[in-house]
C-alpha cells in the first residue's frame, strides 16, 4: 500500500483509482451513518476523496490503518460540514436525563447492516451524537466543540438517542422470541 | 446495564462494514469518473462580494482624499499679485497675502467681492426656485409727463410687503427703480439707482431705541413730486 500511496502523491490516476476502489465501499460506510440520503452520501465520499488526493502530499504513511483512519476522520468532517450546511441538525438544550443502557443481547443477533439501519433510523441529531460519541469515540467535550454546542446538550442527545434505540431494540428483542 | 460493551458491540460490527475491502461498490467505476472529472475541473473562480465591496469603499475613499487634499493644497497656494494687476482685482483670494493698494484700488476690490457674492446668492435663490433673473432686472422707466396717479399705481404695484423675506432682500439688494429725483431729466436711457434699506428710529415709552426699516419705494412713492409724468414699462 505504501507504493500505491506514493505513486498517489505523484499524481498518478491508476493508483489513486485502486485506493479508491479499495476505500469507498468503507468510507461511504461512514457517510451513510451521518446522511441517509444514498446520492448525499455518495456525493459527500466524492468530496472526501478529492479532498484526500488534494492533501496526500502532508499524509505520512505509517501503517495501512493509517490510511484508513485519515480517510474516515475527512469523510466525518464533510459530512458534518453538509449537516451544518444544510442545517439539518438543530440541538435543543436538553437536561442531561441520566445514563441509559442498551440491550446487548439484541444486538449481538443483528448483523453488521441490521445495526446501520437501526442508526438510520436515529433523527439526524441523535444520530449525529450517538455516532460521534459511540462510534468515533470523541468525548462530549470535543462533539461539543465540533458541533457548537454545549457539553450537555450532547450529553442529553446521547441518552435520547439511546433510548430511542433501546425502544426499537425491545420491540425487535419480542420478535426474535417469538 | 452493560452499556459499554453495547456500544463495543456496534463498534465492531460497524467496523466490519467500513474496513477495506476488495469488493468493489456496484457503482464504482461511474463514482470514480465523477471524481475524475471533479479533479481536472479547474477551481471555480469565485467571486466573493465583500472583498469586492471593501475594495470598492477603500478606492472611494482614496478619491475622497485626494479631492480633499489637492483642494486644500490649492487653497494653500500664496498668490503673488502686483496691487493693481488684473488678476488681483479679478479674483481676490480669500487668503491672499496682506498688499497695501491705494484707496482707489481696495474699492474696486471690494466693488468686485461684493457682485461675486451677489452672483451667487442669486444664483442660489434661481436654484431654489425662489427667485428668478427677471426679478433681479426689473427697470421702472418713468417719463417726465407721466400722470402721477399711474406714477404711484405702478410703485404701488410692487408688492413689496406681499412679498416674501428673500424677494424682498433681492428687491432692495438688485432692484434698480427710478429716482424720483431725476425725474424731469429728459435723457432717454433709464436713470437707475439702487435702493438702500432705511431706518426710522424712534424711541418706546421704556426708553429704549427703536429701528423700523423702511422702504425707499414706498417712501419714494409717497413723496413723488406733484407733476404729470408718462410711464413707460
Amino acid at each position: 500500500m505504501n507504493e500505491i500511496i506514493a505513486a498517489c502523491q505523484s499524481g498518478d490516476r491508476t493508483a489513486q483509482k485502486k485506493l479508491f476502489e479499495v476505500y469507498s465501499k468503507g468510507m461511504l460506510m461512514v457517510c451513510s451513518r451521518y446522511v441517509k440520503d444514498c446520492h448525499v452520501a455518495e456525493e459527500l465520499l466524492l468530496n472526501g476523496f478529492y479532498k484526500f488526493f488534494k492533501t496526500i502530499d502532508r499524509f505520512q504513511y505509517v501503517d495501512n490503518n493509517s490510511i484508513g483512519a485519515w480517510l474516515k476522520k475527512i469523510m466525518v468532517n464533510e459530512c458534518l460540514m453538509h449537516l451544518r450546511e444544510r442545517k439539518k441538525v438543530k440541538f435543543v438544550p436538553e437536561e442531561y436525563g441520566g445514563e441509559v443502557g442498551i440491550s446487548e443481547a439484541v444486538l449481538e443477533k443483528l448483523n453488521a447492516n441490521e445495526i446501520l439501519a437501526l442508526i438510520n433510523e436515529l433523527p439526524d441529531g441523535y444520530r449525529t451524537v450517538f455516532n460521534l460519541y459511540v462510534i468515533e469515540g470523541f468525548s462530549h467535550k470535543e462533539i461539543a466543540t465540533m458541533l457548537g454546542v454545549s457539553e450537555g446538550t450532547s450529553k442529553s442527545q446521547l441518552s435520547k438517542a439511546k433510548v430511542f434505540l433501546q425502544k426499537i431494540l425491545t420491540s425487535k428483542e419480542m420478535v426474535y422470541e417469538r | 446495564m452493560k452499556d459499554s460493551r453495547a456500544e463495543e458491540i456496534i463498534r465492531k460490527k460497524l467496523a466490519e462494514l467500513e474496513s477495506p475491502s476488495q469488493d468493489k461498490l456496484a457503482n464504482a467505476e461511474f463514482l470514480w469518473e465523477k471524481l475524475g472529472q471533479k479533479m481536472d475541473e479547474k477551481p471555480a473562480r469565485r467571486i466573493r462580494l465583500v472583498p469586492h465591496a471593501v475594495a470598492a469603499s477603500v478606492i472611494f475613499l482614496l478619491v475622497l482624499f485626494a479631492g480633499y487634499y489637492f483642494n486644500g493644497q490649492r487653497k494653500m497656494e500664496i498668490v503673488k499679485v502686483e496691487p493693481g494687476s488684473k488678476k488681483h482685482l479679478a479674483e481676490p483670494a480669500l487668503d491672499e497675502p496682506t498688499v497695501s493698494p491705494d484707496a482707489s484700488q481696495k474699492k474696486e476690490v471690494r466693488q468686485v467681492v461684493h457682485q461675486k457674492k451677489e452672483r451667487k446668492l442669486q444664483s442660489n435663490l434661481e436654484k431654489s426656485g425662489r427667485a428668478t433673473k427677471t426679478e433681479e432686472h426689473q427697470v421702472v422707466v418713468v417719463e417726465p409727463d407721466t400722470p402721477e396717479p399711474s406714477v404711484n399705481s405702478i410703485l404701488a404695484g410692487i408688492p413689496i410687503t406681499k412679498m416674501s423675506a428673500t424677494k424682498t432682500l433681492i428687491l432692495k439688494r438688485n432692484l434698480p427703480v427710478v429716482s424720483f429725483d431725476d425725474l424731469g431729466k429728459t435723457d432717454e436711457s433709464p436713470i437707475v439707482a439702487k435702493p438702500k434699506t432705511q431706518f426710522r428710529i424712534g424711541q418706546r415709552e421704556d426708553g429704549r431705541e427703536t429701528r423700523q426699516t423702511e422702504n425707499p419705494i414706498a417712501s419714494a412713492s409717497q413723496s413723488a413730486p406733484n407733476f404729470s409724468i408718462k410711464i413707460k414699462l
